[in-house]
């Protein structure tokens, strides 16, 4: 019984880790090799359309797909924002002519490639995703 | 050729801007680098404890008419300066109560050269209300219906031209200045109880309209609200160049027995009349949280007509609160529209036969008076609404709404029935029920 006990406080404690260090690992902003290292405050205004140049330089932001978990926590630790008040105010912005949502892509593999080959692109990809070599401009804390 | 496209442009922007999109999509990723589309509608329902109908369609039968909309919006990025966006909605015609039409609301290529300015040329919604750019998207608002007296003081709120908006960033708070002018052509609906037969019809009267206007419109936006003022100018001509009256001379047939000559083909020294209308509306609005989950919004209007006693001089607006709990919004209400006591005295003039119909002649004169009235847009009414909406999901809403309007001296929302006497002084109670999308 002690043995079950102990095994099943060990899963729980596993999936609890996992779980916990699934919300909270780092989200990883990356760019083209023309875009510079940017705060949050700067990621804010570009991903809710109000800012479309960095430094003269003008910049194409891109999502992850739609309620994915990566996207999930940029909403969350870089924008201050959840799907559903980002979407809606997204809804809105498009219908006054203000504007359409940043692109999306379905993987983190796509983004990736969108975002090397585009002067200006700026995306983001969990931690586990990012490769030497590039562009990192934010990070969240682990 | 560059008045061929011009006048291509004005009469089929969307189709101009759609083939646009196409072209240019079609023109390989070096130029068209983002299409995206997004759909939106609302299916409404409405009824009133009236034979007779309201707002165009709503009668105690029933009707879909009054806010059902379907529209597709296409955005095309091009970089991150230029884009391309059409909006194509079905929705009841303008020009019939009868049949539905496809139009384009939206239909403007824009220029954003920097983070702080917008310039747009096409196919536009002035920013006269609140709500005015997404109207016709009724997710983006919690009212079941934004209130008449509001959002209709202008025949249309489209316009083809140019418009260029400055951005401020101030902190978290954004001001916008958005400056805008242009032209439409539009359709304005009268309702003639009785006509002049043969030459004008009973029922729904359709004219064609143009509209000229310009106007500047401040916007402050801040995480807890919304605040806007502005000021537009409008000139309202009858397209075809036909003459609008300003005001009708009193012919006396005998002492203390008259009419008002509201044509030239009644006898009469003659009508006053001018080739377009100018009018000067004053705008404020705004809609801020008040404490968690509460808002209060409200809007007002004043319409001032200027060379003319007839037309449109008006004050109105409403104020609501709003309540959010959850996925849950209830809200209240209180609208108010008042024309000019000047232009309330002329309808209810020339709506009240003045010569007895023993008198020759007499019921020509009293037709013809009445049709003139009818032409006009005076109302006097205000509506007290409660509601509710509930987002389903992101991007859809079910909205409930209960109001009673109460009509003044008369309205022009109101069609009045053969052989009935001008509402006046009544009520109508509305109940609504709609459902709302966008994805």
């Amino acid at each position: 019984m002690n043995s079950f006990l102990r095994s099943l406080l060990c899963m729980l404690g596993l999936w609890l880790g996992t779980a916990h260090a699934g919300e909270d690992a780092p989200v990883v902003v990356i760019a083209h090799a023309n875009v510079a290292r940017v705060d949050a405050p700067t990621l804010q205004r570009l991903y809710m359309g109000r800012t479309i140049e960095l430094a003269g330089v003008p910049v194409i932001v891109v999502n992850q797909r739609s309620a994915s978990d990566i996207r999930q926590r940029f909403l969350r630790l870089v924008l201050d924002t959840d799907e559903e008040r980002y979407t809606s105010y997204w809804t809105v912005r498009r219908h006054v002519g203000k504007g359409a949502p940043p692109r999306e892509f379905s993987s983190a593999a796509e983004l990736i490639a969108y975002v090397q080959a585009t002067p200006g692109a700026i995306g983001y990809v969990a931690a586990t995703d990012v490769k030497p070599g590039m562009n990192v401009i934010y990070r969240t804390r682990p | 050729m560059t008045e061929l496209l011009r006048s291509h442009l004005r009469r089929w922007p969307g189709a101009c801007t759609v083939a646009l999109l196409f072209t240019l999509s079609a023109a390989g990723p070096a130029l068209a680098q983002d299409l995206s589309w997004s759909a939106f509608g609302t299916l409404g329902y409405a009824r009133s404890n009236r034979d007779y109908r309201y707002l165009r369609h709503i009668d105690r039968d029933g009707t879909l008419q009054a806010d059902s909309v379907l529209g597709v919006q296409g955005d095309l990025r091009f970089n991150p300066q230029w884009s391309a966006t059409v909006q194509l909605k079905a929705a009841p015609s303008l020009k019939s109560d009868a049949r539905w039409d496809a139009t384009a609301a939206w239909a403007f290529l824009a220029w954003r050269p920097g983070d702080d300015w917008l310039l747009r040329a096409g196919k536009m919604r002035v920013p006269l209300y609140l709500n005015s750019e997404a109207l016709d998207v009724g997710v983006t608002y919690e009212l079941a219906r934004l209130p008449v007296e509001m959002y209709s003081i202008v025949p249309s709120t489209d316009f083809v031209g140019a418009a260029a908006a400055r951005t401020w960033t101030l902190g978290e708070r954004e001001l916008a200045l958005d400056a805008y002018a242009g032209e439409i052509g539009t359709t304005a609906r009268f309702w003639l109880r009785d006509g002049l037969p043969p030459q004008i019809s009973a029922g729904a009267s359709f004219r064609d309209i143009r509209v000229q206007s310009a106007g500047l419109v401040l916007t402050l936006r801040s995480g807890g609200g919304v605040w806007r003022a502005g000021v537009h100018g409008a000139r309202t001509s009858l397209r075809g160049g036909a003459s609008l009256a300003v005001s009708y001379p009193f012919v006396e047939v005998a002492p203390g027995l008259g009419y008002y000559q509201v044509n030239d083909q009644l006898p009469g020294p003659g009508v006053r009349v001018t080739s377009s209308l100018r009018n000067f509306i004053y705008t404020v609005g705004a809609d801020q949280a008040l404490a968690p989950g509460w808002r209060l919004a409200g809007e007002f209007a004043a319409t001032v007509q200027r060379g003319t006693e007839l037309g449109s001089d008006s004050r109105g607006g409403y104020v609501a609160l709003l309540h959010t709990v959850g996925r849950f919004t209830p809200y209240a209400s209180w609208a108010r529209l008042k024309s000019s006591d000047g232009q309330l005295d002329w309808a209810q003039r020339l709506t009240t036969p003045l010569l007895p119909a023993t008198l020759p002649g007499a019921a020509l004169i009293n037709a013809a008076q009445r049709v003139a009235g009818e032409s006009g847009y005076a109302v006097d009414q205000r509506t007290l609404a409660l509601g509710a909406s509930y987002g389903v999901a992101p991007g859809q809403k079910v909205k409930l709404e209960w109001s009673h309007t109460r009509v003044g001296r008369l309205s022009r929302f109101v069609d009045t029935p053969p052989g009935q006497e001008t509402p006046s002084r009544t009520g109508i109670t509305l109940l609504s029920a709609n459902y709302s999308f966008s994805f």
